[in-house]
């Protein structure tokens, strides 16, 4: 291939200022939000239409090189990232919210559009866009998609393919399609439902149909602390079995509570093993009694201490210690890896234990936050990432946690993909004849195996990133 | 038309799969077995487990005998016409829960299992599948169908309450997408894929599905109004309310009843008498010629469910699914009048309507399809006599691109043997 060909032909069709060649701009590109995995692209471009997009698939896919999607480069599981020659496609000039229709609760985005600022242009007609990534200031719509995003208040209401009704699609031969639309319903197959959550293998949304959700009309959130962990555990069971769905349930262990507090001083107590932040939305009428069984739940199972919130801003202030967690660890470790298996509810507390021994016999700290309602948790791994031996170490803790999320009926990921970190553990989810038949999903949509190669379905070679079996 | 089993008598048939199945298993020309279309199934294939399932269907793809699959066959009358003659094979004897743990609010169960039985299960912990669509028997017939009911405003569709499936592909390789916990970004989603792929893709054995609580309280309030824009209007202010119903509903039981908005809550009992009384201030407001209200019980959500069943088992009526944004369907519903339906049932949340069409013809399906094309919507007929189908394609257009969807059909079932016909125009064609 002849890449000053190529990023000719690409200029020629984007404009020159659209295509980023110089190796100082192109190293923010090296990676995504795990800065573990790094690979230089040969070009950036950045396409501000549909048609420009498919123009740069086409030219790519013609001149046999791999390209990759990227939104906000704020993945965490290296699913954004060049493969060896490749040029990355940006959405982030697509950044338009191109319709709000109120009235049928959708609104339709470009990729590039922060998840955020969804939810802040329905504000005004009382609506919101429902997922919550921990990134939703930064992560973008087209990432969301590609990744099935989910995020605290998917336990109530969902992930992303929950709350996408309709995709406009660039195929990896650069034909424009179109899944779905404004409706659930499909007649024929759920295209779009395969290609959420394909990170960006499949191919690029370049517009998507989001859901709109009514906003609640209050919310109750109390703040929970324990002084075990197993308490906290029991806890997420009772409130799940109760009969109530609270919005979200949120659990921080005490390294995370260590952190936060040395942050920022909210005054949790100095033994407190778990907190438990759980929110309540919906109707005024019945929500104190519900917020009062709640309460009652985290005393039966020996709380220390359960703080509700009086007003929005006392709401804010408890969702800070959760929204900050990460923030807070950075003052405590040099780098960190964040985990993201699933198990049943039930086999949380066993699952923790697990993680808490794995800590102790790789000697790496690891804080735990995580959405305990939904039984995804958020191992996070500290270490230095400049001593290769941690590294290494890091990894193989991580394989060991995974395994330990599959052995109790759990999966490796739950919103944050396979990316290129997991891939080799897609062996341990899936059979053989499982992975087949994924591997002829893809050549339906990506024959050559240019889009985005090297992620989620594991190759004969063994991935060069990652942990391995 | 490939090889046509037909010539061959039931006899030799059944001789192919001998080797596989028990005497039991396999039925001849069984009496009880609903028609399909008037063709009456030679055979039905009734494998025990996942193993005999695979072996089945090895057996069949070589010797390319085309397979309909079914659950208990409640839903046959859906879809087009086969274009051959096949052989029926049914999962009503993999009908087992295989795991459930009320804590997790998960089960995981047998795709011939009746949804009813799953019910009554779920029942006994004080939880259910949030699905209640009318003609749906087994589990498996929920997942090839994406079925869904009045609940479906607040809950979702199949798609949304199946968090994986374990099927059979068409040459029998045992796969499984999804799993069981209620959150999953591992690999592509084969679970969605198969959800509502009408058996045409592979034969879904097992599944996993997410529970809801039972609502501790349920309450309905309807409204009757002297015109559709009335009942209409009271749905979207309901909509546009705080309220937070289950189901909102706009419908017509038949042509002596007046157009009704209904709307049914459930859960915290503080929470349902509030709504209860807010939706009869909003509904009082558009000056109804009736109101009513049920403090515990939700009559019209299960009539409407009645109702329907009734006209999809009814050969000479036919039942269309309109879906199109929910703005669109005060439009819909007028445009279709001429066409005299004779009964509307409206999910209003979900954008998903049925219309009874009681002296129905071709050419009733062609014109509802053009009204509501023209606001970006779409009509699958669910049921309908053979005369009907011969004319009008069950589907209608596709909802994404068909070639895409001929591929994947291609690509997983090559010889085009899984409910050849039956599925999309086009998608079997060589």
């Amino acid at each position: 291939m002849d890449a000053e060909r190529i990023a000719n032909e690409l200029a020629a069709v984007l404009g020159s200022e659209n295509v980023v060649r110089d190796p100082v701009s192109l190293m923010t590109y090296e990676s995504d939000g795990v800065t573990l995995y790094k690979a230089m692209p040969h070009a950036v471009v950045f396409p501000t239409t549909t048609d420009e997009v498919a123009a740069a698939v086409r030219i790519a896919n013609n001149a046999g090189v791999p390209f990759t999607a990227r939104g906000a480069g704020t993945g965490l599981s290296g699913g954004a990232i060049a493969a060896e020659g490749g040029v990355i496609i940006a959405l982030n000039k697509m950044n338009r919210i191109l319709e709000l229709d109120i009235e049928n609760r959708c609104a339709v985005v470009e990729p590039g559009v922060v998840n955020l600022w969804i939810s802040d242009a329905a504000e005004p007609h009382g609506f919101h866009y429902a997922p919550d990534p921990s990134s939703q200031k930064a992560c973008t719509i087209g990432g969301n998609v590609a990744e099935n995003s989910g995020g605290p208040h998917t336990l109530k209401r969902g992930v992303t393919v929950n709350h996408v009704t309709g995709l406009e699609w660039v195929m990896p031969d650069g034909e424009i399609v179109e899944f779905g639309g404004k409706s659930a319903e499909c007649v024929g197959y759920d295209l779009r439902g395969l290609a959420i959550g394909s990170e960006g293998t499949l191919g690029i949304a370049t517009k998507i149909v989001v859901k709109l959700t009514p906003n609640p009309q209050t919310h109750k959130t109390l703040l929970a602390v324990f002084d075990s962990m197993q308490n906290a555990s029991q806890t997420v069971s009772e409130t799940i079995a109760s009969g109530m769905i609270p919005a979200s349930l949120e659990m921080m262990d005490r390294l995370i509570i260590g952190a936060v507090e040395e942050a920022f001083q909210f005054g949790f107590p100095e033994d407190a093993e778990a907190a438990l932040l759980i929110e309540l939305d919906g109707l005024e009428a019945g929500m104190e009694a519900q917020a009062e069984r709640i309460a009652e739940i985290c005393r039966k199972n020996k709380a220390q201490s359960v703080q509700v919130a009086r007003s929005e801003e006392e709401r804010q202030l408890l969702w800070k210690s959760r929204k900050q967690a990460f923030g807070a660890l950075g003052r405590i470790a040099k780098d960190y890896l964040t985990q993201d298996g699933v198990v049943p509810r039930t086999r949380l507390p066993e699952t923790v234990k697990e993680v808490y021994r794995v800590s102790e016999k790789y000697g790496i700290p690891i804080a735990n936050v995580f959405h305990a309602g939904d039984g995804n948790i958020h191992p996070v791994l500290l270490f230095d990432q400049s001593d290769p031996e941690q590294v290494k170490t890091v990894l193989e803790a991580s394989g060991e946690i995974m395994r330990a999320c599959v052995e109790v009926g759990g999966v490796i990921t739950g919103e944050h993909g396979i990316g290129v970190e997991k891939i080799e553990f897609m062996r341990l989810l899936f059979s053989e004849d499982d992975l087949n038949l994924m591997t002829s999903l893809r050549d339906v949509f990506n024959p050559n195996g240019l889009c985005n190669p090297g992620k989620i379905i594991p190759d004969d070679e063994p991935s060069q990133w990652g942990m391995t079996l | 038309m490939g090889n046509d089993p037909v010539n061959e008598s039931a006899e030799s048939l059944q001789k192919r799969f001998a080797d596989v199945l028990d005497g039991g298993q396999i039925e001849i020309r069984a009496d009880g077995f609903p028609l399909l279309d008037l063709h009456e199934p030679a055979l039905v294939l009734m494998p025990k487990n996942a193993e005999q399932l695979s072996e089945t269907l090895r057996c069949a793809s070589a010797s390319k005998t085309p397979i309909i699959p079914t659950g208990l066959g409640t839903a046959l009358r859906l879809g087009n016409l086969p274009t051959a003659d096949s052989v029926f094979l049914s999962t009503r004897l993999m009908n087992g829960i295989v795991d459930y743990e009320p804590r997790d609010l998960t089960v995981i169960a047998q795709a011939g299992l009746p949804i009813e039985t799953l019910q009554k299960t779920a029942a006994e912990e004080k939880q259910r599948l949030a699905l209640d669509p009318p003609n749906a028997g087994s589990l498996g017939g929920l997942i090839a169908m994406d079925a869904s009911g009045p609940l479906r405003d607040a809950y979702g569709s199949t798609r949304d309450l199946c968090l994986g499936v374990r099927a059979a592909l068409a040459d029998g390789t045992l796969v499984k997408g999804g799993g069981r916990v209620v959150k999953n970004a591992a690999g592509y989603d084969v679970t969605r894929l198969l959800i509502g792929s009408f058996g045409t893709l592979g034969v879904v054995y097992e599944a996993a599905f997410r529970l809801h609580p039972m609502p501790v309280k349920t309450a309905e309030v309807s409204a009757a109004f002297e015109s559709w824009s009335g009942a209409f209007e009271t749905a979207a202010n309901l909509a546009r309310s705080e309220l937070e119903p289950e189901w909102l509903a706009v419908l017509r039981q038949d042509e002596e009843s007046a157009p009704t908005a209904a709307v049914g809550f459930g859960g915290h009992p503080e929470t349902v008498e509030y709504q209860t009384k807010r939706a009869e201030a909003i509904m009082s407001k558009g000056k109804p010629t009736a109101l009513e209200t049920k403090a515990d019980s939700e009559p019209t959500r299960l009539q409407m469910r009645g109702r329907l069943n009734g006209a999809l088992n009814d050969a000479s009526r036919m039942t269309c699914r309109v879906f199109a944004p929910m703005s669109a369907f005060a439009d819909i519903v007028q445009a279709a009048e001429r066409l005299r339906p004779s009964t509307w049932q409206i999910r209003f949340l979900s954008g998903v309507g049925y219309a009874v069409f009681d002296n129905p013809s071709a050419e009733t399906v062609h014109a509802l399809r053009d009204e509501t094309a023209a606001r970006e919507g779409s009509v699958v007929i669910e049921s309908a006599s053979v005369e009907i189908k011969r004319e009008a394609d069950v589907w209608g257009p596709p909802t994404g691109p068909l070639s895409v969807m001929r591929r994947v059909k291609l690509k997983l079932d090559p010889d085009r043997l899984l409910n050849r016909g039956r599925f999309l125009k086009g998608l079997d064609d060589e």
